[in-house]
């Protein structure tokens, strides 16, 4: 399956194996290829979804992704999935690809959307000029899926040869079919055009743009916050109904549930974070972000594609680093891919609620939007500076916007348990086995924490943010962060046995400046490894020490000035 | 009409919310402009700043029944965090009117 982004590929691989893949309404969902098998007339058909691209030129990694599996994997059919209300465009992926002379089939997905727009497609007339199948669909709705079903099993045609030699040419008989094919009625100016015409005003774009982020910062914090304190209030009980008198005892408590649970009682707002991106994602609305963000992109060297992965960083940072592949130009993706930790990731949003709770009551919500926009203006501070002095060059960038949709609950579901099962995932896995060693470095040799492994650790490191005034905990708490920055607030919690009790350890500077410090310092594990593999070695320590420092500088900075104003 | 009235009621609430919530009047004031734009530029602004205020209405509405839902669970006086976003309610039959 093959197509341009964002013309419903995914969602006809749900249609056509009854799947569950995360759907978006975003160019650029699907990086990587997915596999999807499903029955047709009981013989397995494996369908393949290839990353969403304009041309098979190979310009980027997606697209040179898409152009080796056609070329090395032989596919059966070709699915070419068009996006009908944009007919012409589309049309260029399809003339290349007929120039492979393999059997393929044309899925005229979206005519819904199309024929909204006042935009009719004579599907029978395309099919004559292509010489191949032509089916009109509805992917999301199901509409057209048994009779493309049908036409995969009759395998699809080789189609005609176009005389074209070069891209131009390409270019001018796309528009020329499009011309043959596509009639126009008049319609009333749509709800569609109603939004962008405001969306992307230049007055009052931007102001709705952070009015909109806003909401989703009060929907992740106080909207959440029943389902965080019930989960807290189950964890607490639970612990205080144990009695720690053997060691495995101490350890099932002090160890595994507190360390795990002081973590678990944050899945609510990593929940509803994601909700409300999806709802933004799946609405369009962030595309029209994109388009707002990129003038703002060029004036730091980035193009409006980093903003793609720069938003995905909210979420994971991981993924984040792959979805930079769709940058065709090398020196913008390496400066996406080296800033993107300092975009505040899910994994963070724990260590906010944590110390905004417990020293900013009533400014909790600002404190944390205040946390993600300093790590923004970072990230696009330090792209501006790779790219004038390190990763030189010019860029340029064309987006085009997908229509605006009601998001459906099973996508948003489906889009936010896909995120939320991952943080569930390290839960049961990485930060169930660091509560263990936490627990062993607090109790072994002394049961004193004082005179722990966890205490001696943290005491060596202790000088050296004695600047900042943190003590040895907060200083054990970072170099546990590394390997996810979750275990942050799990150390804190088996450490202080409650981590609320940070409150009484230091000062709300201090704790704006170690806030500063977990959001820019060196990136996890997973992270350093997706670095590794997308950029190299070099880059990856450049991302170490280049974190280290700028969080080092910026939390002085914060407790320091934060001792005048706080 | 309609726009001009919308934005200084609008504006009035951002001023309101101004002490409690400075962010959220920022929101209010944004809601306020859209409409006022609106005065000169048509239907979709005033069609578009419904649409948000009644957004904001939501998300306000939501933040005050989950603080009272938490002074249940933590057995506490009930701090209710009320806020004027509430009002965007008003919109919702303009949003209606012109769907």
């Amino acid at each position: 399956m093959v197509g341009n982004p964002n013309v419903g590929k995914t969602a006809l691989l749900n249609a056509l194996t009854g799947g569950d893949f995360v759907v978006g309404n975003f160019p650029g969902t699907t990086v990587e290829k997915k596999i999807g098998k499903g029955r047709i007339d009981g013989r397995e058909v494996e369908f393949v979804d290839l990353p969403g691209i304009y041309s098979l030129q190979a310009y980027s990694l997606d697209e040179k992704i898409a152009r080796d599996y056609i070329i090395n994997e032989k596919p059966d059919i070709i699915l070419n999935v068009l996006d009908a209300s944009n007919l012409e465009r589309n049309l260029y992926l399809t003339l290349q690809l007929l120039e492979f002379k393999k059997p393929l089939i044309v899925v005229l997905n979206l005519i819904d959307e199309a024929k909204n727009r006042g935009i009719i497609v004579d599907s029978k007339k395309l099919e004559k000029i292509l010489g191949v199948p032509v089916v009109e669909t509805i992917a999301v709705d199901g509409f057209g899926i048994e009779e493309l079903k049908k036409k995969i099993l009759s395998g699809g045609k080789i189609g005609f040869s176009f005389d074209v030699k070069d891209m131009e040419d390409r270019l001018k008989l796309a528009e020329e079919i499009t011309k043959k094919v596509v009639s126009k009625v008049k319609v009333r100016k749509g709800i569609n055009e109603m939004l962008d015409e405001v969306f992307t005003d230049k007055y009052v774009g931007g102001l709705i743009f952070f009015s909109f982020m806003w909401m989703v910062f009060r929907f992740t914090y106080d909207v959440a916050s029943p389902f965080v304190n019930a989960i807290d209030l189950g964890i607490t009980t639970i612990v205080d109904s144990i009695s720690k008198d053997s060691l495995i005892a101490s350890l099932i408590a002090d160890g595994i549930i507190t360390g795990v649970g002081s973590v678990l009682v944050f899945v609510p707002n990593i929940a509803f974070l994601f909700i409300a991106l999806s709802f933004l994602e799946l609405s369009g609305y962030m595309a029209r972000a994109v388009f707002i963000m990129d003038k703002t992109m060029e004036r730091f060297g980035l193009t409006g594609r980093a903003v793609v992965p720069l938003i995905m960083g909210f979420g994971c940072n991981v993924p984040a680093i792959m979805a930079t592949r769709a940058i065709e130009d090398r020196n913008v993706r390496l400066a996406t891919i080296l800033v993107n930790p300092f975009i505040s990731c899910s994994a963070r949003l724990p260590i906010y609620v944590l110390f905004a709770g417990a020293f900013f009551t009533r400014f909790e919500s600002v404190v944390i939007m205040f946390m993600y926009l300093l790590g923004v203006v970072l990230a696009l501070f330090s792209a501006l500076v790779l790219r004038k002095f390190i990763l030189k060059g010019e860029a340029e960038f064309i987006m085009e916007f997908p229509p605006y949709r009601i998001p459906k609950i099973k996508d948003v579901w489906l889009l936010t348990w896909s995120r939320t099962k991952h943080f569930l995932q390290k839960a049961g896995t990485v930060i169930l086995a660091m509560s263990i060693v936490i627990w062993y470095l607090t109790r072994f040799p002394s049961s004193d924490i004082h005179q722990s492994y966890a205490g001696m650790l943290g005491k060596i490191i202790q000088p050296l943010f004695a600047p900042m005034g943190w003590g040895w905990e907060l200083t054990l708490a970072l170099i546990m962060g590394f390997v996810a920055k979750e275990v942050v607030v799990e150390t804190l919690g088996i450490v202080l046995g409650n981590p609320m009790k940070i409150a009484s350890l230091i000062l709300p500077n201090q704790a704006l400046g170690f806030m500063v410090f977990t959001l820019l310092y060196m990136p996890c594990l997973a992270t350093l490894a997706a670095i590794r593999a997308e950029a190299g070695w070099r880059w990856m320590f450049f991302a170490v020490i280049y974190g280290l420092i700028v969080a080092y500088i910026m939390a002085f900075l914060v407790t320091l000035l934060g001792g005048v104003v706080l | 009409m309609i726009s001009l009235v919308m934005a200084v009621f609008f504006a009035i609430l951002s001023f309101l919310e101004f002490a409690i919530n400075p962010i959220n009047s920022f929101v209010l004031f944004t809601i306020a402009l859209v409409y006022l734009r609106g005065y000169k530029k048509g239907i979709s602004f005033v069609y578009t700043a419904s649409l948000i205020a009644i957004i904001f209405a939501l998300i306000s509405f939501l933040t005050l029944v989950a603080s009272l839902i938490d002074s249940i669970i933590l057995n506490e006086p009930c701090v209710c965090k009320f806020d004027y976003g509430l009002a965007g309610v008003v919109s919702l039959p303009l949003l209606r009117k012109m769907k």
